[in-house]
């Protein structure tokens, strides 16, 4: 059934188109902006934009019109998780051992202070040395952007599947895509099964990238990762808005839950570490007790 | 003899007043606690769950009344599989009453995906999956 299956971002993509068939320029077209973005903003990649800033002294800093976009909504999931989400923790990553190219052992058992950061327009204030991480939010934005270079190519009808988050529209007779969610940590088994239409869905899990005591989830506050939350799923108008919310689900306090829903009009799934799960009331998915 | 009389009346207008206040506002306390009581309502649901719900009245800040209806889906061994809020004369989800539902849980014990049936695709968070796939090999050559 997947038309086209590819690797970028460090995970493997899948394209389903209805309707049509995928051509080889679309798929080209495809290729070649996931490739420019991990070349822009992978934090794994030396040359990378959120790597610009390893050795700067403070000051301010000119960067691309996307990065400021990216980094502008990181600052907003950073007020609206009261500082507990911040890019600036790849600095932190990078000390427990989380580098590009150290392994995966934790190298320093001291945190450092967190570097400070704002923006204005396209105009980077730094206070020192920084690495951004633009993990929770980057993935769903470039999802978006491959839908959007679907229907530019005239494709109407698809699913874009960016490493289990996707981007859809409906199929060509107008029914919605069946989309079962993976229960966090037990792969081969379904704790929802979600009829998306013309929406995003992103899926995370503190399990990822997880050794040692460190998740990859690090409240920037507390400087120690989220524990209680062990994954979470969101449905939202597009895979951007979905994926935000799933990081602010895991960094901000349970009060501000709604407030988050409202702000990327989302719903959503909360699996704790007790077995339990907060389902938000307007979750369109079957859920499976 | 007159004086004691007097008193005895006295005593007995207190008695008047405070049975007269007791169910002047007393009662209406009372009865205000009681339209917080749950209508407990049952309908009939297909296979096997079934969809209970109850209307809520309290009061709020703003010193109107607000009437929510709770539904809540539970299979036939009394596990919850569902629950919303809506309001009971709209049957809308109210937007300021979210916080409600937040609060409550489900347990999920989750089904297999090879059980469903006519599934386009499996959303999940693709690096548990990666690093899952990287190390089953591994695995199977321990067994």
């Amino acid at each position: 059934m997947k038309d086209f299956t590819f690797k970028g971002l460090g995970t493997v993509w899948s394209i389903i188109v209805d309707g049509t068939s995928l051509r080889d320029e679309t798929k080209a077209a495809i290729v070649q902006y996931v490739a420019w973005f991990e070349k822009h903003f992978s934090r794994f990649l030396p040359g990378s934009e959120v790597n610009m800033f390893r050795e700067s002294p403070a000051g301010d800093f000119v960067v691309s019109k996307e990065f400021a976009l990216l980094l502008a909504t990181a600052g907003r999931l950073r007020t609206l998780t009261d500082g507990a989400y911040d890019p600036a923790v790849g600095t932190i990553l990078e000390t427990a051992g989380y580098g590009g190219k150290q392994g995966l052992k934790p190298l320093k058992k001291t945190v450092p202070t967190l570097p400070q950061w704002s923006l204005a327009d396209t105009t980077l204030t730094i206070d020192g040395p920084i690495a951004f991480d633009l993990g929770g939010i980057g993935k769903g934005y470039c999802i978006d952007k491959v839908a959007n270079i679907l229907r530019r190519f005239g494709c109407d009808y698809y699913l874009v599947d960016g490493g289990g988050d996707m981007a859809v529209t409906t199929k060509a007779d107008g029914s919605a895509w069946r989309v079962a969610i993976e229960y966090p940590g037990k792969p081969d088994t379904a704790a929802s099964l979600a009829e998306l239409s013309h929406q995003g869905l992103a899926v995370s899990d503190s399990f990822r990238r997880k050794w040692g005591k460190w998740h990859h989830l690090i409240d920037a506050q507390g400087k120690k990762p989220i524990e209680g939350i062990i994954g979470c799923a969101a449905v939202a108008p597009d895979t951007w808005a979905a994926d935000r919310m799933t990081s602010g689900l895991f960094f901000a306090p349970v009060e501000s839950y709604p407030a988050l829903a409202k702000e990327f009009a989302a719903s959503y799934l909360i699996f704790r570490s007790d077995g339990t799960a907060s389902v938000s009331p307007d979750w369109g998915g079957e859920i499976f007790n | 003899m007159f004086k004691i009389h007097k008193g005895i009346v006295l005593i007995a207008v207190v008695i008047v007043l405070s049975v007269f206040i007791y169910y002047r506002y007393a009662a209406k306390v009372f009865q205000a606690s009681k339209n917080e009581e749950a209508v407990l309502m049952t309908e009939s649901v297909p296979v096997g769950s079934k969809e209970v719900s109850a209307v809520a009245t309290f009061d709020t800040p703003g010193d109107y009344a607000e009437h929510l209806r709770f539904i809540v889906t539970v299979d036939t061994q009394g596990v919850i599989e569902s629950v919303k809020t809506v309001d009971a004369a709209t049957n809308e989800i109210p937007e300021k009453k979210i916080e409600f539902n937040d609060g409550l849980l489900v347990v999920i014990k989750g089904k297999k995906l090879s059980e469903l049936t006519a599934i386009d695709n499996v959303g999940k968070s693709s690096l548990t999956t990666a690093a899952f796939n990287s190390v089953i090999d591994q695995m199977k050559a321990q067994l």
